[in-house]
């Protein structure tokens, strides 16, 4: 028997979308008023909202105590809206309530579908909140809090009745002769303005209005198709402490009288309608018109061999057509920004930081590039592991770092960008970078070095450290020291169809990047055949065609590899009948696919072309074990037309071992 | 039924040898699945199939050849916890009850083919059925664990 009975328990899916949404803002206004190490008066009235909404949920839901905890939070937040507007320098403890209190929410979420979920205890939170709130509002120790020299004043009741948008403009202190002052304000935006009036509303003459606009500030009601020009007039005028917009109304509203107060820019008030959809639902919708896809391919191969082209060009091919348009708009569904990351990797660098007490910043470039939601819970999970390796190795200690002539903060920089069809995302600090000497002593220990030490790359050797169980921790901490970690990252990055590089410098810090596709679900795919194996290769890394006949006079042997001249560069020369041991020999008419992974490049030589096809990525059967990629370049499957299976190779992968290979033969006949 | 166990056996008939699944590990009997090559496979390996939009990899329970003598194309699709796979075979397969069949000691002296582990070996009619130690046998044929 459960926590929750039969009626709440109908509620619960919807409990927890709303509740989950609602913490996850207070995780993204906390760490953005912890970054401005401020509490706008706006992120003051959004934690107010969120602990009011929980408040009642949670009571609705019978969970007394979270409920009485969010009051508690509701009421502390109403008393800084009430009395300050804003916290500036909030304390380091305001936070950490915020914080604890945001992780119980979130860890009680994540438990509540279990069957013998019991609401942890709030007893220590609540108590904490008790006594915060009852110290702020006795006035101990108040934080500083940026008291407006102003007591707070309502629009006048006539500024509301009639369309267009109501400024306040406060005065610097002090300025004297605010009436004149704010007439001359007036006289610099009349020209871009329909309609103009101001409270008071004798500003030149009336020496009274002074008293009352170095009091109150002045109310400026105005229309105009140059909004945003007249606000920034407003604001960079002279003496203008504060020009807040305190009401909007447009014309049909003010005929109604249904305006309402905010500062909502003139786009945001035509929101698109969401709906809240489980992604399960999604993924199944996303697996179905795979499944169409895949037997339209089927349908239009059946066709062409019976000779039905009319059928083939004319209904099946707007059905084609169409199956083509589902399978992108479900792709668009399922596409989220990658932002969306970006609290959760905040929170583990606060967390991480306390506990090492070390000092890091986390610089964001990530701008509003999407991806689909299985890619980005991919990466977010990597990246945890990305951000907590970056403080616990890469950054020094705040004296370390004084020391080294370095600034006391570390900087981490997280920094996403896309090309066709794949997501790049860096992780790079500006720590001590990787120690060479001690991962080669620990790569020594554990046998890895399979050849000469001093023939491997720096990048082979930096390499070592994604091996699983490898570690240059001496200390077992909470964050390393296992070897658990990277080798996770790499794991990862693989089931999702990606690669991860380093590229580390002593003393200067070290960048991990990983490269993903956007979505997993399709992909376009260049097709061809080799024997009787069906291979494809991601169309984005297919750049040229070259007939083999015409190109065999350019392929040169060297240290037991075929290389290529192509566009005054050798390259690796990949014959697949050699490279996977495939019975015969590409004929005359075969193709050479020049192709251009993140790191490599090469030519590939094939028997012949299928059509360029957006298929549906299987994944490979899990009884070839997870090293099969590594191993071979071969990561996953797709479903031709015909019903034979299409082997799906790695570009990155499949050139890496074909070059790692000839550095093998050439080693064996050096020895020999 | 007790779990990871059962009465009744599936017995597939070969040339050379007989061969047996416990029923709860099949999971349906297909005809006409197409088989498609896959690079790097071991020789055990036929390839791969597309069952259900699932690909699976297909295992071969006797060597290449051995057991085209059947007439049949069908394929048995066996489930071990998280793995699937498919069996070819050429001959119809048949149940027996364990129970009513006699029942081989000292199985662990038998030859075990390098994939297929046996777990047990009945006897029935004459004919001798090694029942599919699925467990071992599918850790056996993991290609590449890491």
């Amino acid at each position: 028997m459960g926590y929750f009975d039969d009626d709440t328990k109908e509620m619960l899916e919807v409990y927890l979308a709303e509740a989950g949404q609602l913490a996850k803002q207070l995780s993204g206004v906390l760490f953005s008023a912890e970054d401005k190490n401020e509490f706008s008066g706006e992120d003051i009235h959004a934690v107010f909202r969120i602990m009011h909404t929980i408040k009642g949920s949670s009571a609705m839901m019978g969970l007394n105590s979270l409920s009485s905890l969010a009051h508690t939070l509701e009421d502390l937040f109403g008393y800084y809206r009430e009395v300050y507007g804003k916290i500036e320098e909030a304390e380091p403890e305001l936070y950490d309530l915020l914080f604890a209190v945001s992780d119980y929410i979130e860890g009680e979420l994540s438990r509540m579908q279990e069957d013998d979920y019991a609401p942890g205890s709030t007893d220590e939170l609540q108590n904490w909140a008790e006594t915060y709130l009852r110290r702020v509002s006795a006035g101990e120790e108040v934080p500083e809090a940026a008291c407006e020299t102003v007591s707070e004043v309502s629009v006048p009741g006539e500024l509301k009745q009639k369309a267009g948008t109501v400024v306040r403009i406060l005065f610097e202190s002090g300025c004297r002769m605010e009436n004149v002052r704010a007439f001359m304000l007036v006289r610099q935006i009349k020209g871009l303005c329909s309609d103009l009036e101001t409270y008071p509303a004798d500003l030149e003459t009336s020496k009274d209005s002074a008293g009352y606009i170095g009091d109150n500030g002045v109310f400026i009601r105005f229309q105009s198709s140059r909004k945003d020009e007249v606000i920034q007039v407003l604001s960079k005028g002279l003496f203008v402490a504060e020009c807040r917009v305190m009401w909007e109304c447009s014309r049909e509203e003010a005929a109604k009288g249904t305006a309402k107060a905010g500062v909502k820019k003139e786009g945001e008030a035509k929101e698109p309608d969401f709906l809240n959809v489980k992604t399960d639902r999604l993924d199944k919708l996303q697996n179905l018109s795979g499944e169409l896809l895949i037997q339209m391919q089927a349908l239009d191969s059946y066709l062409g061999e019976k000779g039905l082209d009319e059928l083939r060009e004319g209904t099946a091919h707007q059905i084609n057509r169409l199956i083509s348009e589902v399978e992108h708009t479900v792709m668009q569904m399922r596409m989220v920004p990658v932002a969306r990351i970006v609290p959760s990797l905040r929170k583990i660098l606060r967390d991480i930081c306390k506990d090492t007490q070390k000092e890091a910043e986390l610089i964001i470039n990530c701008g509003d590039i999407e991806a689909d939601k299985s890619v980005v819970d991919y990466i977010a999970e990597a990246l945890l592991h990305l951000i907590r390796n970056a403080v616990d190795h890469g950054i020094e200690s705040p004296e370390e770092r004084t020391e080294a002539g370095k600034s006391r903060k570390g900087k981490i920089i997280f920094t996403v960008g896309n090309t066709v069809g794949e997501l790049r995302i860096s992780v790079s600090d500006d720590g001590r970078g990787l120690d060479e000497e001690k991962i080669k002593a620990r790569a020594r220990e554990r046998g890895l070095f399979h050849r000469p030490e001093e023939e491997y790359s720096a990048q082979e050797i930096q390499s070592f450290i994604l091996h699983p169980g490898f570690t240059t921790n001496a200390q077992v901490t909470e964050y390393s020291g296992r070897g658990v970690g990277l080798d996770v990252v790499k794991k990862i990055m693989e089931d999702a169809g990606g690669h991860l590089y380093i590229n580390s410098e002593a003393g200067k810090g070290c960048t991990f990047t990983i490269t993903v596709p956007l979505t997993l679900a399709t992909m376009e795919c260049t097709r061809f055949r080799v024997g009787d194996y069906r291979f494809s290769l991601p169309a984005r890394h297919v750049f040229h065609f070259l007939d083999y006949g015409d190109s065999k006079k350019n392929i040169q042997k060297a240290n037991g590899l075929e290389y290529i001249l192509f566009q005054d560069r050798m390259l690796p020369f990949l014959d697949l009948h050699k490279v996977y041991d495939i019975a015969g020999e590409t004929p005359a008419t075969g193709i050479i696919i020049y192709v251009r992974g993140t790191e490599r490049e090469g030519c590939i030589l094939v028997d012949s072309m299928y059509q360029q096809k957006r298929i549906v990525i299987k994944q490979l059967p899990q009884l070839f074990g997870s090293g099969f990629r590594q191993h071979t370049g071969i990561n996953g499957c797709s479903i031709m037309g015909n019903g034979k299976i299409c082997t799906a190779l790695d570009t990155e992968i499949l050139i890496g071992n074909y070059i790692h290979a000839g550095t093998v033969k050439t080693e064996e006949k050096k020895t020999l | 039924m007790e779990s990871g166990h059962s009465d009744e056996i599936l017995c597939i008939p070969g040339d050379r040898r007989n061969y047996g699944i416990e029923l709860f590990q099949v999971v349906e009997i297909c005809s006409s699945l197409q088989i498609s090559k896959v690079p790097c496979l071991p020789d055990y390996y036929a390839g791969v199939c597309n069952y259900k939009g699932t690909i699976i990899p297909v295992v071969r329970l006797w060597e290449e050849g051995e057991a085209e003598s059947g007439d049949r194309d069908m394929m048995i699709i066996v489930r071990e916890q998280n793995f699937q796979m498919g069996i070819p075979i050429g001959r119809s397969p048949f149940i027996i009850k364990a129970a009513q069949s006699e029942r081989i000691e000292n199985v662990r002296t038998f030859i075990e083919s390098e994939v297929w582990a046996v777990k047990e070996i009945y006897k029935k009619d004459g004919e001798l059925y090694l029942t599919i130690d699925m467990e071992r046998t599918m850790e056996n044929l993991v290609i590449y664990p890491v």
